[in-house]
């Protein structure tokens, strides 16, 4: 079926795009970018593996000193990493883009404070062997 | 495995860690700050999803708690600087309203109730209306709150990853009508690189069919290894000054500051 107006190709280059964005943790792929014409890249995205966050929490006392001791060479690298890809991006005349998934916490977290943790809902928590906190597969 | 426990959104002293976390984020780039900071309400680590029912929020509207999500990466964000953008990653949200609870309910269907043990009482207790997310209930809901924000959208060309079975992402304009909207196209290593040239190409047409957006990009050099997650379009409005002395939005003619 023949798309109603112009093509892709007529439209492209007569409208200024403000942003096109390339996802580019790499220098390849920022490089990439820079390549095939976007003014964007998200250098950098937290929260998705266990422990990939570039801060050692200095608001909480207890939690920074917990990463310190035990997250401090994690923290260097994601700093490093996160650093390194603004830079990178800008020097290439990229803007920079952070990224993170949510609702996304260091273990520390639930070590120290496991009242901000909520069970499930009292009816499904009591249907679990253990009760509520139970380590189970989450279903969700 | 891991606990059954994960951080409520309706816990006020979470939002503040969210904030100050995102802070610190942002602080730890040093002088070189980045331009913007999109967030995603998915596939986290912590355990909390937009499906999380708990004691504390079972009564709660889940756009507020959406919206809530929002406000503390926002001021995160807002606390060390005005002038970075704010995205909302809807990836997670922008689901078919076959999946989440209704999901489980088919799974069960499907087993004729011999699947795994947690598939009935889930069916059961997340049935009412208010313990579980539908997307085409509760993502309008949720932009309708947004009104007036000085922030983007930044969503998926499909309802899932890249398939040329997904259909179009309906909620692309109703993302775009109300806030800055880019496409989001993944092409991830799941597919080879000419299919993938070609799901791009089929995602392009969808989206021009439905107007959800003016023009596509001439980029020389398709297909490029690895994911490219793409972007597109702003809504082609003035947006003033943020109500919070943000940048704002400005029109395509000036581009994003």
């Amino acid at each position: 079926m023949k798309p109603k107006g112009p093509s892709a190709s007529e439209h492209a280059g007569t409208v200024p795009f403000p942003i096109r964005l390339l996802w580019g943790t790499t220098p390849q792929q920022r490089e990439k970018a820079k390549a095939i014409g976007a003014n964007w890249v998200v250098v950098q995205s937290f929260g998705h593996r266990r422990n990939d966050f570039p801060f050692f929490f200095a608001p909480d006392r207890r939690i920074a000193a917990l990463r310190r001791r035990e997250s401090a060479t994690e923290v260097r690298l994601e700093r490093a990493l996160l650093r390194e890809g603004i830079a990178h991006a800008h020097r290439l005349g990229l803007k920079a883009m952070v990224h993170s998934y949510e609702v996304s916490l260091p273990d520390e977290f639930r070590r120290l404070y496991p009242e901000l943790y909520q069970p499930a809902v009292r009816e499904y928590s009591e249907l679990l062997p253990g009760g509520a906190g139970t380590p189970v597969a989450l279903p969700f | 495995m891991r606990e059954h426990r994960s951080p409520c959104l309706s816990d006020p002293r979470v939002r503040e860690i969210l904030s100050q976390k995102i802070a610190e984020t942002l602080r730890a780039a040093g002088e070189d700050c980045p331009d913007a900071y999109a967030f995603t309400f998915n596939e986290c680590l912590s355990g909390t999803r937009v499906s999380h029912r708990c004691e504390r929020c079972r009564e709660i509207p889940f756009p507020q708690m959406i919206k809530w999500l929002a406000d503390a990466v926002r001021d995160g964000i807002r606390s060390v600087s005005p002038r970075l953008l704010f995205f909302h990653r809807t990836w997670g949200l922008n689901e078919n309203d076959d999946a989440g609870w209704k999901n489980i309910v088919r799974r069960l269907e499907f087993s004729e109730g011999r699947g795994e043990p947690w598939l009935a009482a889930h069916a059961r207790i997340f049935a009412p209306p208010t313990m579980h997310d539908v997307a085409s209930r509760d993502l309008p809901a949720y932009v309708r709150m947004q009104k007036g924000e000085a922030m983007g959208f930044i969503t998926k060309g499909t309802w899932g990853d890249i398939s040329i079975d997904h259909p179009l992402n309906p909620y692309i304009p109703l993302l775009a009508a109300a806030h800055p909207t880019l496409v989001e196209l993944s092409w991830e290593n799941t597919v080879s690189h000419p299919r993938a040239f070609h799901v791009l190409a089929l995602q392009f047409q969808r989206m021009r069919r439905l107007r959800a957006t003016r023009a596509l990009p001439d980029w020389p050099g398709f297909p490029v290894p690895g994911a490219i997650r793409v972007i597109i379009r702003d809504g082609g409005r003035t947006r003033g000054q943020g109500a919070n002395g943000s940048a704002g939005w400005t029109n395509r003619n000036g581009g994003w500051r």
